[in-house]
């Protein structure tokens, strides 16, 4: 025992060093080498001058050392290349026109004589002025910027991109008459300007009619500019311009505002009356007309009759052909947030608080009442604040363990709220696990402060400011490449948002070809197309790097041999000479060439993407992705272990299927091929060809057709029982599953005469049993074909030998073909180990990577790092739950599926290339 | 070129006598094997031969029936798709087996033959039809289905990634089972470990790569990544063969003068002929029936195998859902690579054992 464990620790010493010495060890002394021949060269400096010298020219200038050398030749490709790259970096760019930009922001200046867009108006927030942006205190009243003009030189917004208010929009008649809005001010267009609804607008032909719009209501209210100024009724609110918000009722907007509010009647004006007793009365207007008590009469009203209809026009008079309809009274609806005096604070109301005989039936709506902006959708999920005694969750018929949606409100992202300077901005939405203490009263912060979801998976954007980031606005293919990798973008936006703001240009997510006239780093940065295109300029200035240092090289040792040997190499003789000693690596070269582009690059990328934060949830290009160090690896063990537990089931599951499917493979291989090469068999060629076929069929052929005949719907398997025995023998069969302990017990009706389940969720054990007999079906024939080829290696003196020693035809099977078999595909049996440890189609195309729902104890559903769907199925291995992770549309966890990939090709890659050091050929040098 | 098609066509008579000399030999051996089957008969013998030969025979039952299925199925118009007079498709979708369903709701739907009432697994001949492939070949209504298309399409990616694949790999072999150089062991290494990263999530990177360059729907670039996925793999192989070829020729080449380009042409090129087979024919099959890389990046002009997991793996609802199709175009398509597998079965017994023995 002493011995082995001894054994094991020297053993796995050996592995351990093995893989330091070609892994850190390798990258050491590679630098090393580099290092140790740029201090030969500086050390060598003294002793050769000149061609130190040169070496430093083609340092600077590519080409220069080679033209001093008097190699045109080299120094010509060199110099272009050089030009090439120079080229490609200066014309992608913008530096020539970063000098003037940030030294004048230049803008059209003809905004700014009189007739101008911009004459005389004023400076207004995000206005910038020398590089400043100009904040809401700035205009305040004791604001450095108040009550000034714009001039030539500010940045600010065009014409054709806004629109600025004149009197007349902001008259009677205009569009923006009543609204926050002030000649001068400019506004967005096609922005929704606030309406406020006439009598004609909910009026039977008008646009509201039958509406859940009053008159008087608001449309829809975008906070403005001067709402947050100082005056403003949100100025120190945590609403900032161009929020959406709901609409709170006032006490203003209960009074009458409509265009007849307390108008006299007036000569022409059509009324309705009704008729009363009085009127038939003896003296009564309308004696004797025949009419009765509670007739409509409509009149019109003339000089005569004017006195008898005295007073304000009423509902149901007409005035100028137009029908004056009461005004409804406006109920409260469900959705609508109320204060509760019996809670002493809101409430928000459901459909069973305002329905026939509830206490808020047809109750009307007051002042202070919170109604949903645009009478469709409802109001904001309730905040902490506004149920403030509460859990967030408290009383929302939600139940613990249930993931639900959670969008983060502006109070949750301002100072007190609970994600406040967290990543998260405002309307970041993602899923939040409920648990217990979101039900229970008085306990969310306990639970906001221990999330795991804050750090790890935060999206962080960095507001856009005033700020100017160079690279971003101006840097070439290589700069702005390189900028992207390490920022991956700095700019986000939310669409229609126009508090998203960057050198006084509203951030737009898309470019229409009508948006052409806006400068180029008004477009919110995109970070996934940044890392992609990061990558790629990493991967070419990496392989542009080598070529430098080559240049450098190359000037260095040219002049160095032409002081040895007094003679300049000519072109005939250099091309000659790289050709026969280089050979190797030029026909070498496009291979690596292509797998650097379509190899290297995607790898570079998905290892990068371990590291970021990039989920689906991102939204890109609204939001950014960011780097996030090693808190994807962090999730593995995250969420109480649930995680690694389902790490844990997965690997132990993969295990089992890699070990068991290569060696039933094995087995059943040697088996067939032993038999075949048997001396009673004939027509060995003939039995060969039928066995190879499973092999021969493309594999997603087999396995989908597979996959149709063990199917629960009267797949072929239930059919051919169903037909031979009926119900007796699918019951029969169930039963003997069943005490096999590979058939489901909860299922209701398990032993019925339904048709068996074979991939079911219950029945797991049956259906991995299933797979890795489906795996053996189509696998057998390569070892077949394998250990018949090493078969026939033997050499038949061995057999001959045991011949005269007598041994019989099993002990020559047992002695030397078994063991020279064995000796022979050892290695094959290790790279299918690892083959099937990845084989992603058996799994995926045989069970569809289903059931989702992963019951590893009795009952509930679980889910992986807090997001739908992303916990692995009942078969999953490893690589198809990656695949889950990273490619299933409600998923697409692509950081985490990367952090599992890299573990994935760490355990393959190191047991594949430990297990190849070990194969002595490999290595052998010939 | 004179030379070298000589030393080619020496080549192929060399190989021609040894396959005679072969031929020769077995039938010798066959002759044996009935001389002393009939001289040392006994009954224990007989036993174990009848053994043997009823194992072999439940073996081919097993491997036969599902394949039978899918031929049967095939062929075998089952009433899923009825052409009409006028020109029309009528799908018959109905659930036409009438015994209870266990409907798990976890288990993702998906069509079963059997729902078209077809059993057998032995063909049926009076329900012979060809309207399945009627159906396959003709039905065109959606551009992402013209079978035709993309079967010339797949022709293109395979014959491109053959030419390529063959090229690369064994330039690459050559070098690295010929020539000594600065780095070899490392590059090695790095062809060895690079293609253990699990690839979805480079089809990620290959899609944003793909997006930057407008390659998408580009049948040549697909082929590039095939490419480039291929070529570790078969340059191991071909470096395997190469060092079992005896040097004396090359090394004989290189002291008559020949440069290294005639030593690789005239010498080197015939002599891995063989091994150039093996990969060029594996080279051509695989594209055919890939499903995850190309549904991914060709969706608009899809190739062989995404239109046929489109009859098979999408939901109960789609009107296209119909596994019978699958199974026909599937045949089409796998008939010729199985034939083609069974021919070349000695190269491929050859190529697994190079490659699997030597790395």
């Amino acid at each position: 025992m002493q011995n082995n464990i001894s054994k094991l620790g020297q053993f796995l010493l050996k592995v351990l060093k093995w893989i330091y010495n070609h892994t850190i060890y390798a990258v050491y002394s590679f630098f090393r080498k580099i290092v140790q021949g740029l201090i030969r060269m500086v050390k060598d400096w003294k002793a050769n001058p000149v061609a130190f010298r040169r070496g430093l020219r083609s340092f600077f200038i590519p080409g220069w050392g080679q033209y001093k050398n008097n190699q045109w030749y080299k120094a010509i490709p060199f110099f272009v290349f050089f030009l090439l790259v120079l080229t490609v970096e200066l014309a992608t760019s913008r530096y020539l026109k970063a000098f003037t930009e940030i030294k004048n922001y230049p803008i059209v200046t003809q905004d700014m004589i009189e007739g101008g867009a911009f004459y005389q108006a004023y400076r207004t927030q995000g206005t910038i002025v020398n590089g400043y942006m100009i904040t809401a205190e700035d205009i305040e009243a004791e604001g450095d910027y108040f009550g000034e003009y714009r001039q030539a030189g500010d940045f600010a917004f065009v014409d054709n991109i806004f629109n600025l208010l004149d009197a007349t929009d902001v008259s009677a008649t205009g569009d923006f008459y009543q609204s926050p809005y002030q000649a001068g001010d400019v506004t967005k267009k096609g922005d929704l300007s606030p309406y406020m609804l006439t009598a004609s607008d909910i009026g039977t032909s008008g646009d509201y009619y039958q509406s859940l719009f009053e008159i008087g209501d608001v449309g829809i209210y975008i906070v403005s500019n001067q709402d947050v100024a100082a005056n403003g009724a949100y100025f120190e609110t945590y609403r900032k311009a161009g929020d959406r918000i709901a609409y709170v009722v006032t006490a203003q907007d209960l009074l009458p505002v409509g265009a007849y509010f307390e108008t006299n009647r007036a000569i022409g004006n059509i009324i309705k009356y009704i008729i009363t007793s009085e009127d038939l009365a003896v003296g009564g207007l309308y004696e004797g007309s025949g009419k009765a008590v509670g007739d409509i009469v409509y009149e019109t009203l003339t000089a005569g009759n004017i006195d008898d209809y005295s007073g304000y026009l009423i509902a149901g008079d007409v005035v100028g052909g137009t029908l004056l309809l009461a005004p409804q009274v406006d109920y409260r609806i469900s959705g609508d947030i109320v204060w509760d005096t019996n809670i002493n604070g809101y409430r928000q109301l459901s459909s069973a608080n305002v329905a026939n005989g509830a206490s808020y039936y047809q109750s009307p709506r007051q002042a202070g009442d919170i109604i949903s902006a645009d009478g469709i959708n409802k109001p904001v999920l309730m905040t902490q604040a506004l149920v403030a005694d509460q859990g967030l969750f408290f009383g929302s018929g939600y139940s613990q363990g249930m993931t639900v949606p959670y969008t983060l409100t502006v109070e949750d992202v301002s100072e007190g709220g609970n994600y406040y300077q967290s990543f998260y901005a405002r309307n970041d939405s993602f899923y939040v696990p409920i648990d217990e203490f979101d039900i229970l009263p008085n306990q969310i912060d306990i639970k906001i402060e221990e999330g795991v979801y804050r750090r790890a998976l935060g999206v962080h954007a960095d507001n856009a400011s005033d700020r100017i980031y160079f690279f971003r606005d101006y840097g070439g293919w290589f700069t702005k490449g390189i900028w992207g990798l390490i920022t991956l973008g700095q700019i986000p936006t939310k669409v229609n948002d126009q508090s998203s703001w960057y050198r006084g240009w509203p951030i737009i997510v898309f470019r229409s070809s009508s948006q052409m006239d806006y400068p180029a780093w008004v477009e919110a940065d995109n970070s996934t197309s940044l890392l992609t295109n990061g990558v790629i300029v990493l991967v070419v200035t990496l392989i542009l790097l080598v070529l430098f240092i080559g240049n450098v090289s190359d000037a260095y040792h040219s002049q160095k041999l032409y002081e040895q040997t007094g003679k300049i190499e000519d072109p005939k003789k250099w091309v000659r000479r790289i050709w026969d000693s280089y050979f190797s690596y030029i026909i070498v070269l496009p291979t690596f060439l292509l797998i650097a582009f379509f190899t290297l690059i995607p790898f570079t990328f998905s290892f990068l993407t371990a590291f970021s934060s990039w989920t689906s949830r991102v939204s890109v290009p609204e939001s950014l992705i960011n780097w996030v160090g090693f808190s994807g690896f962090a999730q593995v063990f995250a969420g109480n272990g649930v995680n690694f537990k389902y790490f844990g089931n997965v690997f132990i599951w993969t295990m089992i299927f890699a070990i068991a499917a290569s060696l039933t493979c094995y087995i059943v291989g040697m088996i067939q091929a032993l038999v075949i090469q048997s001396k009673y068999v004939v027509a060995k060629k003939l039995w060969r060809t039928i066995f190879i076929l499973p092999w021969a069929i493309p594999s997603l052929v087999t396995l989908l057709m597979f996959r149709n005949i063990f199917s629960a719907y009267g797949g072929l398997a239930n059919q051919v029982i169903d037909s031979f025995g009926g119900t007796d023998l699918l019951i029969q069969i169930k039963g003997i599953l069943y005490s096999l302990g590979l058939y489901g017990q909860e299922q209701a009706g398990a032993f019925s005469g339904q048709y068996i389940q074979w991939f079911g969720l219950v029945n797991y054990k049956l259906g991995r049993l299933l797979i890795i007999v489906i795996n053996l079906w189509i696998g057998y024939p390569y070892f077949m074909l394998l250990i018949t080829g090493s078969l026939t290696s033997i050499p038949s003196d061995m057999y001959e030998a045991a011949d005269i020693d007598g041994a019989s035809s099993l002990q020559k099977t047992r002695f030397i073909t078994i063991p020279w078999i064995l000796r022979a595909t050892t290695p094959v049996i290790i790279t299918t180990l690892t083959h099937n440890f990845n084989n992603f189609g058996v799994i995926y195309f045989l069970t569809g990577s289903v059931p989702a729902t992963y019951t590893w104890t009795a009952a509930g559903t679980y889910t992986n790092i807090g997001v739908p769907n992303s916990a692995p199925s009942i078969y999953d291995i490893l690589i198809s739950w990656v695949y889950r992770l990273a490619m299933l549309t409600t998923v697409r966890e692509y950081n985490i599926a990367a952090v599992y990939s890299i573990i994935i090709f760490m355990m393959v890659g190191i047991f594949s290339v430990y297990n190849l050091s070990r194969v002595k050929s490999f290595w052998e040098e010939d | 070129m004179k030379n070298f098609m000589h030393a080619l066509k020496e080549w192929w008579k060399k190989r021609r006598l040894a396959k005679a000399e072969l031929r020769q030999e077995k039938r010798i051996q066959r002759r044996s094997f009935w001389r002393n089957l009939v001289r040392r008969f006994t009954v224990r013998k007989m036993i174990m031969a009848i053994i043997t030969y009823l194992y072999l025979l439940l073996c081919v039952a097993i491997v036969i029936v599902p394949i039978m299925w899918l031929v049967s199925a095939a062929f075998t118009n089952v009433g899923a798709i009825i052409f009409n007079a006028d020109g029309s498709v009528t799908y018959n979708l109905t659930n036409q087996n009438a015994l209870t369903e266990v409907v798990d709701t976890y288990l993702g739907a998906q069509r079963s033959i059997g729902e078209y009432g077809l059993f057998p697994f032995v063909p049926d001949l009076s329900k012979f039809s060809l309207n399945t492939y009627q159906f396959l070949l003709t039905y065109d209504a959606e551009p992402s289905f013209d079978f035709f298309k993309a079967f010339f399409r797949t022709l293109g990616v395979a014959t491109l990634n053959t030419i390529l694949v063959v090229t690369f790999s064994s330039l690459t072999g050559f070098a690295f089972s010929r020539y000594r150089f600065k780095g070899k062991k490392g590059a090695l290494l790095t062809l060895l470990t690079l293609q253990m990263f699990p690839a979805f999530m480079g089809m990620i990177a290959i899609l944003g790569i793909f997006e930057t360059f407008g390659w998408r729907d580009n049948w040549v670039a697909l082929t590039f990544i095939y490419v480039a996925g291929a070529i570790p793999y078969n340059t191991f192989i071909v470096r395997g063969y190469m060092r079992n070829v005896s040097k004396s020729l090359d090394e004989a080449a290189a002291i008559d003068g020949a440069s290294n380009l005639q030593i690789l042409v005239k010498v080197i090129v015939p002599l891995a002929v063989p091994i150039m087979g093996f990969i060029a024919v594996n080279a051509f099959m695989s594209p055919w029936l890939d499903y995850i890389l190309p549904s991914i990046i060709m969706n608009g002009k899809p190739t062989v195998g995404v239109i046929l997991y489109k009859y098979i793996g999408g939901t109960v609802s789609s009107l296209v859902n119909n596994p019978v199709v699958f199974m026909a175009g599937a045949l089409l398509i796998a008939v010729p690579i199985m034939l083609v597998q069974i021919y070349m079965q000695k190269y491929i017994v050859f190529g697994l054992t190079t490659g699997g023995e030597k790395g």
